[in-house]
């Protein structure tokens, strides 16, 4: 093996580099976009209108059992094709970066909402009724007394579920981005592509991912834990 | 001949594996199936593997075997055992599934010189990640385990092992049924990241089809998005029923 | 906790030195005694009579579908081959076939996992540097696929367009040394799993062209229902970026097997069995033909 040629030698250490910085974009900005849809789908599972409701349960259900490959596949290829055929002329072009946060965030958004819902439902409904008694109005109680709880209670499950999201940005390697803003494993399958040895790149990126997720997962896990810590202490 | 039998029964089964293709060293409904069927089959076979390895795994784990032995010689067996299993489940949790499956294709040859079918390798880089998962449910088993029926077993004249495999094992298995199912459902779904090493299943059967016939890409992933999706929700209820069928009901307290 | 973390960041840069070291050892080795042993390869098929092959199966039409069996010009040159390498190992050979992608097919000839790799692969100096080619057996050349109906097109049209590769294909390099050479913005370039979902991706209006062998391009268009040329919504353009010469990937250094290789490529050329299978391929009749009488393989002189 041989990583100063296939690794640490240009152009290829330069693409991983970019790579890495694209897996951190797609995974961060994806994780920030389920955690929007996860709150969303939360505040669907609280509604008192039943038809809301309906649509997060059916949402979570239909996600949760969807596998994510041939996801992103329908995402990148299907989608236009279909939209073709229907006759509403071209697909927008250029949206495959978008399709592809799209794809991860409804993805892990799913699970999201699972978590928050049962952090949501651990808060003791006491509270809520107490707040009530204050005569805080219904949002105010949702947003100061219920979800930072569910939060705090879930933290551990959130941390975990957030690193998931950043190792499912592996399979952007599917999805036909310009060759520039491919994430890490594209660019050490674009490597072993050009040089034909795969067992360097692939090794280096191990090692990457094995850092990222233990100290990213240091680093939520250090967060949850105070998150965790403050509900157990109030 | 685009007929949609002919679709579904290529999902189904795959395209035929021609002769050639089988391995004759290793089994061959291993390597005939394709499409669904495969998926299924690499699925409860990675599952059954991963069970295995995973109750190993958490067993090496268990701060018993770390701490407990008066013996300094089983001491340092039982430490080493405890980091080497450590290490393991550590870093396949740690490993992107996509990046799992392609070391597990690229290393064994350039490493040890073994020459596997598709197949096989697939089973093993499931079997590895499952069994990565399993072993942290089953410590989470172990953990909710009161202790105090531990010594009840021992009273009652239970040799050790049987106290693990008849009284701790199937509470455990009770308190784990709902994560076991969802890793089931996890394996199944993360086994379509295979079709990146050209696995024949599902996702890869759909492009293939795509590849030689004039087909609708879009549709045909429709098709399969709609055929994970069932299966996973069937799979999902099934699996609890069964196994609540399967493990002793008056255990439970 | 602290030694599980202590133990895993040791891990992870134990792991990347282990490898520099195990790979410094192997490439000292390959400097005192370069790959495998000369004749290593026809000596083991000799010794336990298996001949190992690497196939392609994405690509028409070389390796692909048809009525569900794999058929192909590759698949019928690796069993005219193993009929062919009996003669010269001197015993009967079974045929067995590994599937590989156009990531894998030169990995794994250079590892050994396959004798050889029989997967439309270019012959290009840079393989070289890690593979050794038979005498070309196929001859193609990269033109670039384009919308018919937006109007024709030529290579310089696509300076600053996008244009859809395959992945691992050898056309990265070739595209952009050509457009270099001639001084054109390069275009910006996307990596597809498959052909197919390249041609669709193109028909779809995702990206302007897409290139790759001229005769995979319009055999995969064709299968997929997009005829190409004046009936169809499609086109190719005239001239080609980078001629393609078809090869028979073999390991480095194991000269014996690489005339080996030659000799039976040369035995189908002679009895005329490589005529029949070339014209079933690309004779006047398929999709994309390719008339032999423009190209040839010369035998070496048998004495």
């Amino acid at each position: 093996m041989d990583f100063a040629r296939y690794v640490f030698a240009p152009p290829y250490w330069g693409w991983l580099c970019r790579g890495l910085g694209m897996t951190l974009i797609i995974g961060i900005t994806s994780g920030l976009g389920s955690a929007l849809l996860g709150f969303l789908v939360l505040r669907c599972y609280l509604s008192p209108n039943r038809l809301f409701r309906a649509t997060g349960a059916c949402y979570v259900m239909v996600f949760r059992n969807l596998p994510l490959l041939p996801l992103l596949l329908f995402l990148a290829f299907g989608l236009p094709e279909i939209w073709r055929q229907i006759g509403w002329g071209a697909f927008p072009r250029g949206l495959e970066l978008a399709l592809l946060l799209l794809g991860l965030s409804f993805n892990t958004g799913a699970y999201l909402a699972e978590i928050l819902r049962a952090g949501a439902e651990a808060v003791a409904p006491s509270q809520t009724e107490a707040a009530r008694t204050l005569g805080l109005m219904p949002g105010t109680i949702r947003r100061r007394v219920v979800y930072p709880q569910a939060v705090r209670i879930m933290a551990p499950a959130l941390a975990s579920r957030f690193i998931h999201n950043m190792k499912n940005s592996t399979l952007a390697l599917v999805v036909p981005l310009p060759l520039e803003s491919m994430e890490l494993l594209g660019q050490a399958g674009r490597i072993a592509g050009q040089t034909f040895s795969w067992a360097e790149p692939l090794i280096f990126v191990t090692s990457v991912y094995l850092l990222l997720a233990h100290g990213l997962g240091r680093l939520l896990n250090y967060w949850a834990a105070n998150e965790h810590a403050r509900i157990l202490a109030a | 001949m685009m007929t949609l039998r002919h679709v579904l029964s290529v999902l189904l089964f795959g395209y035929p594996v021609p002769p050639e293709m089988i391995d004759p060293h290793f089994p061959s409904f291993l390597q005939r199936g394709g499409g669904m069927l495969l998926t299924l089959l690499i699925t409860g076979l990675s599952m059954l593997i991963g069970a295995i390895l995973g109750t190993a795994l958490a067993l090496c784990r268990r701060e018993k075997t770390k701490a407990a032995s008066a013996n300094a010689f089983d001491r340092m067996i039982g430490s080493a055992l405890y980091s080497t299993a450590t290490v393991l489940v550590e870093a396949v949790r740690g490993l992107p599934i996509a990046l799992l499956i392609l070391l597990t294709f690229h290393l064994p040859y350039r490493l040890f010189h073994l020459r596997l079918p598709d197949s096989v390798l697939a089973i093993t880089a499931l079997s590895f990640y499952s069994g990565a998962y399993l072993s942290e449910i089953v410590r989470a088993g172990f953990r909710s385990f009161d202790p105090s029926l531990h010594h009840v077993g021992r009273v009652l004249g239970l040799t050790p092992r049987q106290v693990l495999l008849k009284i701790e094992l199937p509470i455990i298995c009770r308190h784990m049924l709902p994560d076991l199912t969802n890793l089931a459902v996890t394996v199944f779904k993360d086994s379509s990241t295979l079709a990146i090493v050209a696995v024949p299943e599902l996702t890869y059967v759909a492009r293939q089809m795509v590849m030689s016939e004039p087909i609708n890409y879009g549709l045909v992933l429709l098709l399969v998005l709609g055929s994970y999706w069932v299966l996973a929700t069937v799979l999902s209820v099934l699996t609890t029923r069964t196994l609540r069928l399967l493990v002793p009901m008056h255990i439970s307290f | 906790m602290k030694t599980r973390n202590l133990v895993f960041v040791l891990l992870s840069i134990g792991m990347v030195l282990l490898g520099y070291y195990i790979g410094k050892g192997r490439n000292s080795q390959q400097i005192v005694s370069p790959g495998q042993k000369s004749g290593d390869t026809l000596s083991k098929i000799k010794s336990d009579g298996r001949l190992i092959v690497g196939i392609g199966q994405e690509a028409a039409p070389f390796g692909y579908r048809e009525n569900n069996e794999l058929v192909g010009f590759d698949v019928d040159i690796a069993r005219a081959i193993a009929g062919r390498l009996e003669e010269y190992a001197g015993r009967k050979v079974s045929l067995e076939f590994k599937s590989v992608t156009d990531e894998t097919r030169i990995a794994w000839v250079q590892s050994g996992e396959v004798h050889l790799s029989l997967c439309h692969t270019n012959i290009t100096r840079k393989r070289l540097a890690n593979v050794d080619f038979s005498v070309p057996y196929g001859w193609d050349g990269k033109g670039i696929l384009y919308r018919r109906a937006e109007g024709k097109r030529d290579l310089d049209w696509f300076a600053g367009k996008s244009i859809g590769i395959k992945r691992s294909s050898s056309s990265e390099g070739e595209i952009k040394s050509y457009f270099e050479n001639k001084g054109w913005t390069l275009p910006s370039l996307r990596q597809f799993d498959n052909h197919a979902a390249g041609i669709r991706a193109l028909m779809d209006g995702q990206i302007d062209g897409f290139t790759d062998d001229n005769s995979i391009i319009i055999n995969t268009a064709m299968l997929a229902g997009y005829k190409v040329g004046l009936a169809g919504p499609l086109s190719m353009t005239d001239t080609s970026y980078s001629p393609t010469f078809f090869g028979i990937a073999a390991p480095q250094n194991d000269s014996v097997w690489r005339d080996t290789l030659n000799y039976c490529l040369h035995d189908l050329w002679l009895s005329g069995d490589f005529q029949t299978i070339y014209d079933k391929w690309f004779g006047p009749k398929s999709m994309c033909p390719i008339p032999l009488k423009d190209h040839k393989m010369e035998p070496f002189v048998k004495g």
